[in-house]
């Protein structure tokens, strides 16, 4: 037992006595690839985004091929943007997305919620039957896909201007509501409706007859609240009116009932919180009318 | 002795404790960061300093595409294309982008849409590729080498090979040449097989040689039976040589490359043991479709199979003269008849499994009804008896209607659902012949046909394929 004792405690010392080794200081003359990011010659294009984007929002975007910020396999192939369509894409999206929102409420509210990474892919993702038109991830970036085939001389329709527009205001409704959360009651009101796994195989009557504005709501409450915003603000007043009297005429009134609670709380959470106004008054446009002539111009242009 | 003891324990252990210290020796192959950003500067000068730019060959699931591209300093890339099958396709030069990341290995990344991204497009009406996954190649590429001034790499995604070699000043010439590009050569060969099949003598006698543009393979026959090679991939080069991957094994000998003659506008095939077999062409196909084709259990072929896209639509490929176009335009608008539409018609070759000695066509008819619940498919079975004239030539008996227990099959002939097209095959004798090389929308096709010997015009046109 004394043995043991006393080669523990040598063994203690021993230890000690090397332990204390001093590491070398970080050498820091020599160069680390990469750091502070790649250094390219400028293009057109990447003077434009950055005269348009980075200078008044601080937004980055990024057009050449970066996989790690796409995430492409094989599993999820992608390829890059045509270089040719980049400022005519990126010019329409301002045109649609940002201009509205400063009409509505000044130009901070976009300097502070707009993502600042915004990067952009030539083709859409395909998985199982449906093409995937863009992602949001966490507030801080936004991925456009499927930007080679933009069709800036369309509103409505495949390839329309409404139809990246959709996915631009969904996603960036996702920004603000997990910036400040929207009322708890909005889960509520479509209880054990939701269907996360199979909403693809719903279809458009189907969900509005349960009150949900598109089948991509039934996905949850956050997808709900979203494409409540989203759907309204990109495909008009109308489209939620024209669902309402349809279910209406079905004698559905739990789903109008549900429809508008739920819009009702959209309005109010932004207004309450963001200070937009959804629908017009007597004070003036709403943000919906000003996005939907904002689509309008876009088109007129590119006639 | 105890004290020394008790001294010297610890001295061996820390001894033996600190010899399992790592010495950190940063100067050898000097610092990895450092090496990697040389070897990338380094790539990037040899790409943009070539005098004549590059010949790209990238491997896909569709063989070996090439292009011509040109590098610059300022990260700007030109390229021109050997593939005919981009709608739309022009044959001039596009300028886009490339950079060098350091990844894992120094990475060459064709940065924005390009004539190599068009192959790897998931839209598969852009790629032609299937699934989604263009023609399994990429944009990305890790440098594995760089040797003898040519760059050897490995694509991120899929692990396609593909090589950057130096161009000559007449490669370049040809390559930006609007009228010749990367394609010039494709034209030539096309040229080359107006004239007639190309076959070589072989130990097996006369060998075909099916020559693609991206690949290459033989067939022979062996007591009667067709034998196909291996395909192997191949590239049509500048001055129409046929380069192959890899050496073509025809039983004893293999063939490494055809080299063409311009002078006797014809091909040497070279073999890897030194030898030569000339290329010779034949008038015909060097195997009649009769031994590819028929009811017997070996053949590779048994049914010809038409859709109504080869009948009538953009890649048509069934003309007005020929009795069986109407017909089957007519199948197709009668279905309506009961809310249908024709998916398919197949000549199937089927031989009686109780008795062997007899063999029939079994026409089946495969159309898809609307109903309230979904669409729903369904199938018509009509059955002509075969006597055999001669090799490749049988005749058809009357139409008989077989697995008619609900009289489907029956009624719909009587009431006059196809009954046109029934009753055009009905008696007639027919021979089994290779159509001309079809061009359907992004493939090329072979077709058999069952040419009528009563009425010449009457020809059932067809891409083949093997059923149960």
């Amino acid at each position: 037992m004394k043995t043991i004792k006393y080669l523990l405690l040598f063994a203690a010392v021993s230890l000690l006595s090397v332990s204390c080794d001093k590491e070398d200081a970080l050498d820091t003359s020599k160069p680390i690839n990469g750091l502070g990011g790649e250094i390219l010659p400028d293009t057109e294009a990447s003077e434009w985004l950055f005269e348009n984007f980075t200078v008044p929002y601080n937004i980055e975007v990024i057009y050449r091929w970066e996989s790690s910020e796409i995430q492409t396999s094989f599993l999820r192939p992608l390829v890059p943007v045509r270089e040719d369509v980049v400022v005519p894409f990126m010019e329409a999206i301002r045109d649609v997305w940002f201009e509205p929102y400063i009409q509505c409420v000044g130009d901070v509210f976009l300097k502070k919620m707009t993502p600042k990474k915004i990067v952009i892919a030539g083709s859409g993702e395909w998985s199982s039957g449906t093409i995937k038109l863009g992602q949001a991830e966490g507030g801080k970036k936004i991925l456009l896909l499927n930007a080679n085939n933009f069709d800036p001389t369309r509103a409505d329709g495949r390839n329309g201007v409404k139809e990246y527009l959709h996915t631009i205001e969904h996603e960036f409704a996702h920004i603000l509501h997990q910036s400040v959360m929207f009322d708890k009651n909005y889960q509520n009101i479509s209880a054990g409706k939701y269907d996360p796994s199979n909403w693809q195989n719903v279809s458009d009557a189907k969900a509005n007859s349960l009150g949900f504005i598109t089948p991509y709501s039934m996905a949850g409450k956050d997808e709900d609240f979203v494409e409540m915003i989203s759907m309204i603000m990109v495909y008009g007043r109308e489209y939620l009116e024209n669902i309402i009297d349809e279910q209406t005429e079905l004698g559905n009134t739990e789903a109008v009932d549900a429809l508008r609670q739920k819009e009702t709380i959209v309005q109010k959470y932004l207004l309450d919180v963001w200070g937009i106004k959804f629908y017009d008054d007597e004070a003036g446009k709403g943000i919906v009318t000003l996005v939907q002539e904002a689509v309008q111009k876009v088109v007129d242009a590119h006639q | 002795m105890k004290k020394i003891f008790y001294i010297l324990i610890p001295v061996l252990f820390s001894l033996a404790v600190t010899s399992c210290d790592r010495d950190y020796d940063d100067n050898y192959m000097g610092n990895a960061d450092e090496r990697l950003t040389a070897a990338m500067n380094r790539y990037q000068r040899e790409l943009a300093s070539a005098q004549n730019g590059w010949i790209a060959s990238v491997w896909t699931n569709d063989g070996i595409y090439r292009f011509y591209m040109s590098f610059t300093m300022d990260n700007r890339v030109t390229m021109v294309s050997d593939n005919m099958n981009y709608n739309g396709f022009e044959n001039k030069s596009q300028t886009t982008s490339y950079r060098f990341k350091a990844l894992q290995r120094p990475t060459l990344i064709f940065d924005t849409y390009s004539y190599l991204s068009v192959i790897c497009d998931p839209d598969n009406s852009v790629s032609w590729g299937s699934d989604n996954q263009g023609l399994e190649t990429d944009f990305e590429f890790e440098v594995a080498g760089f040797e003898h001034g040519k760059f050897e790499l490995v694509g991120r995604t899929h692990r396609a090979r593909a090589t950057l070699v130096p161009a000559t000043e007449e490669e370049e010439d040809i390559a930006l040449n609007p009228a010749t590009g990367m394609i010039g050569q494709f034209a030539a060969l096309q040229q080359y097989f107006a004239q007639g099949f190309p076959y070589i003598e072989t130990e097996f006698g006369q060998t075909e040689l099916n020559i693609g543009y991206r690949y290459i393979y033989a067939a022979y026959l062996v007591e009667g039976d067709p034998v196909q090679t291996e395909t192997i991939y191949s590239v049509v080069d500048f001055n129409q040589d046929i380069l192959l991957e890899e050496p073509l094994a025809v039983g004893d000998i293999e063939i490494e490359r055809l080299t063409w003659d311009a002078a006797k506008r014809g091909y040497t095939a070279e073999l890897t043991d030194g030898g030569e077999l000339p290329v010779k062409l034949a008038p015909d196909h060097i195997i009649p479709l009769y031994r590819y084709l028929g009811p017997e259990e070996n053949k590779i072929y048994n049914v010809l199979f038409v859709n109504m896209a080869m009948v009538s639509g953009e890649y048509a490929f069934y003309d007005s003269s020929n009795p069986l176009t109407s017909a089957i335009v007519a199948y197709d608008k009668d279905l309506g008849r009961i809310k249908s539409t024709l998916r398919q018609l197949a000549w199937i070759f089927r031989t009686d499994k109780n008795d062997p000695n007899r063999k029939y066509v079994e026409m089946q008819v495969m159309f898809t009804q609307t109903r309230d619940d979904g669409d729903a498919t369904f199938a018509l079975y009509y059955n002509y008896e075969i006597t055999e004239v001669a090799p490749g030539e049988i005749k058809l008996g009357k139409l008989i209607f077989p697995y008619d227990e609900y009289e489907n099959n029956s009624y719909l002939y009587e009431v006059g659902v196809g009954k046109s097209f029934l009753d055009a095959l009905a008696n007639k004798t027919f021979k089994m012949e290779w159509g001309e090389q079809i061009k359907f929308g992004p493939s090329i096709l072979t077709p058999g046909v069952m040419q009528c010997v009563e009425n010449p015009k009457l020809r059932f046109i067809a891409p083949m394929d093997h059923v149960r």
